[in-house]
Formats: C-alpha cells, sequence, structure tokens
C-alpha cells in the first residue's frame, strides 16, 4: 500500500497538535540534566489501516550532546524525510537522516545547550506525490 | 440598518397610517468583495452576507496538490495586509473540509496561496503552494474545530499563519516567505473536499487590512 499524502496528513495530524502548543515541559531545560532514551512514541492517529508513524529517542536527552531518533512509517512510500530540532522552522539545526530500512529513518543531531523546553523535532515529509507535509514534536515529550 | 425594526408612515390630508413593523434584512457582499468558485467543483458555491455573519458553501475536491477546487469569496489588496475571521460553523462532508482566510495571487485553480484552515475533523492548518501548479505544503496546528479564530498575514514577502480559541490568544503555526505579487486576493475559502457536495460554512468578525489601495 502507497502512502498517499491525505493519508500521511491525518497520521501526522496528531503529533502537530501535540508539538503545535509548545509551552512548559516536565522535563528541565535548564540544559543541567539528562533524560534516558525513550520507548516508541506514535506520532499520530491512523485513519488508513496499517498506516502509523513513530519515533523513539534511541540515545539520552543531553543538551549540547548528539541525540538519536528514529522515526518509522508502516508504509514506506514517503520520498524523502527530513528532520530538524529547535524552537522554529527556520532556525532550526537540521538532523543527519539515513534511510536504514523500507520506512525507516535514523536522525542524527548535536541538541542545543541549553536545551530550551519549548524545543521540538520538525519532521518535513514528501509523499510520492510530490506534496510536503510538516510537523512537530515536542523533544522532551519524546 | 441591518437588522433594524421599520416602520412605514404615510400622510395625506386625511391624516395619516402607520404600517406594522417590518425587519429589515441586508445580504449580499459588502462593496468590493466578489465570489466565484475556483478550479473544478461539481455543485456551484455561493456567499452572502446576513446582519455581519458570512455564509459560505463550496464543493471542490480540496486545496492541495497544484490544483484546487473551492468557493472563494474575496477581495483585492495589496502590500502588506492581514485577514482574521472566526469560523463559527463548518458541514463537516469530510474529515478534510476545510473553512478558513487565503490569500490568493490569482483566482487560477494552480495560483500560489497561503491558507489559515479549521478542517472538518482533522483540527487546523496553514497550506500554502509556493510556485504556480506546484505542488503545496501543509503544517499543522492546533486540533481545534469550528467554533475557533483563523489568521493570516503578510508583511512584506512573510507570511504568519495563527490560529485562535478566542480571539485573544494567539498559537502562531508557522511563518515563512513567499513570493508572491504585491496584488493578491485576500477572502474566506471554502472546499467540500466531496466534489459535488456543497459544504456551508460561516464566519464572523470576518477583517481585513491592507495598508496599500488595491492594485487595478
Amino acid at each position: 500500500m502507497r502512502l498517499s499524502l491525505p493519508v500521511l496528513l491525518a497520521s501526522l495530524l496528531t503529533l502537530s497538535a501535540c508539538g503545535g502548543g509548545g509551552g512548559s515541559s516536565s522535563s528541565s531545560s535548564d540544559g543541567g540534566g539528562a533524560t534516558p532514551a525513550s520507548g516508541p512514541v506514535s506520532l499520530g492517529t491512523v485513519i488508513m489501516p496499517g498506516v502509523t508513524l513513530t519515533a523513539t529517542r534511541t540515545s539520552a536527552l543531553v543538551p549540547g550532546a548528539t541525540a538519536t531518533f528514529r522515526v518509522t512509517s508502516s508504509d514506506p512510500g514517503i520520498a524523502s524525510l527530513e528532520v530538524l530540532i529547535g524552537v522554529d522552522w527556520e532556525t532550526a539545526q537540521p538532523a543527519t537522516v539515513v534511510t536504514t530500512g523500507a520506512g525507516i529513518w535514523d536522525a542524527t543531531v548535536t541538541l542545543p545547550n541549553p536545551l530550551p523546553a519549548e524545543a521540538a523535532m520538525l519532521v518535513r515529509i514528501t509523499g510520492s506525490d510530490g506534496n510536503v507535509c510538516e510537523t512537530s514534536r515536542t523533544v522532551y515529550r519524546l | 440598518m441591518s437588522g433594524t425594526q421599520y416602520r412605514c408612515v404615510a400622510t395625506n390630508s386625511a391624516g395619516s397610517a402607520t404600517s406594522t413593523a417590518a425587519t429589515l434584512t441586508v445580504s449580499g457582499l459588502p462593496t468590493g468583495w466578489s465570489t466565484a468558485d475556483i478550479g473544478s467543483v461539481a455543485a456551484t458555491g455561493s456567499a452572502s452576507v446576513t446582519n455581519g455573519v458570512w455564509t459560505v458553501t463550496g464543493s471542490g475536491a480540496d486545496i492541495w496538490g497544484n490544483a484546487d477546487g473551492f468557493r472563494f469569496v474575496s477581495l483585492p489588496a495589496s502590500g502588506d495586509l492581514s485577514i482574521t475571521a472566526r469560523v463559527t460553523g463548518l458541514t463537516v462532508t469530510n474529515a478534510w473540509a476545510k473553512a478558513g482566510v487565503m490569500v490568493r495571487e490569482t483566482t487560477a485553480a494552480g495560483s500560489r496561496n497561503a491558507f489559515t484552515c479549521l478542517t472538518g475533523s482533522n483540527g487546523s492548518s496553514y497550506q500554502r503552494r509556493l510556485s504556480t501548479n506546484g505542488k503545496s505544503t501543509y503544517t499543522g496546528g492546533p486540533a481545534w474545530s469550528a467554533p475557533a479564530w483563523v489568521r493570516l498575514e503578510r508583511v512584506g514577502a512573510r507570511f504568519i499563519s495563527s490560529v485562535s480559541a478566542d480571539g485573544t490568544t494567539w498559537t502562531e503555526i508557522r511563518r515563512e516567505n513567499i513570493t508572491m505579487n504585491v496584488a493578491v486576493q485576500i477572502g474566506l475559502a471554502v472546499t467540500s473536499h466531496a466534489n459535488g457536495q456543497l459544504c456551508t460554512a460561516t464566519f464572523s468578525n470576518v477583517t481585513v487590512i491592507s495598508t496599500l489601495p488595491a492594485a487595478n
């Protein structure tokens, strides 16, 4: 099954809603602590059966240090995927993204120091039809 | 004034007579506004304003991809500008039915545009087409449905998309530069995302600010 953009958009909607709100987090933003790696976090709801997107932080969250994330899609029909870390799309730092399998991407980025509470993982995906979807989730919620 | 009750008084040499009260209702569109279906639509839309409530019906497959299908009620504008509206209602013809405020370069289906909208049941979003006949880009906003406020501003090439639950506290979805002609169309856009069906959206508190006179 190929993932069309409407499905893609739907699948990411909850993620964008979570990330768009920004705001405070119960996690520290003073750059002093490290947060251990997270378990898988669903990036959104699923409209078409079998289509899910999931993000996992695969390293500790240490301001100033390298962090790694894995984004997976149950459908490989995404032409490209970009990951950025920051507080907005224009100043966020791009992560190095490698495809490690069908519908699996690993992102590596050096985290800002300090890491603001509102810092988000920003994801931009281009569907097989050429349309683009942007969404985000606060890093401390991953 | 629309909504006001009026009585007619007729007077002649025999005296005068007063009619029963009648309420004057003014509908249509304010001066300068026009409405049209954009792109391929299978049902004709409409737009009217009654007592400050804008009712827009629109068909069309979507505002998306490289060509749009929807109803647009718009005003020519130019330069720096903003449009704000409260989407008070939206018929959920589809989870991706959309109603919101749009700045559009032309009325061609593949025109460059920017659009802040509410969807049927997929929350708020900011969309745009950065090049004529090009693909579209989506950025999700808060997961709100109508009623909620939507806003789009342009300052120079800078577009800012925001939404608000109460019209006071605003959440910015996205800001970015978009190359677009100085002279544009600005207004309200509605698509049913179910071509052939009409989606009805209602708006209030529609406010347009443009710092330069519209180019003719």
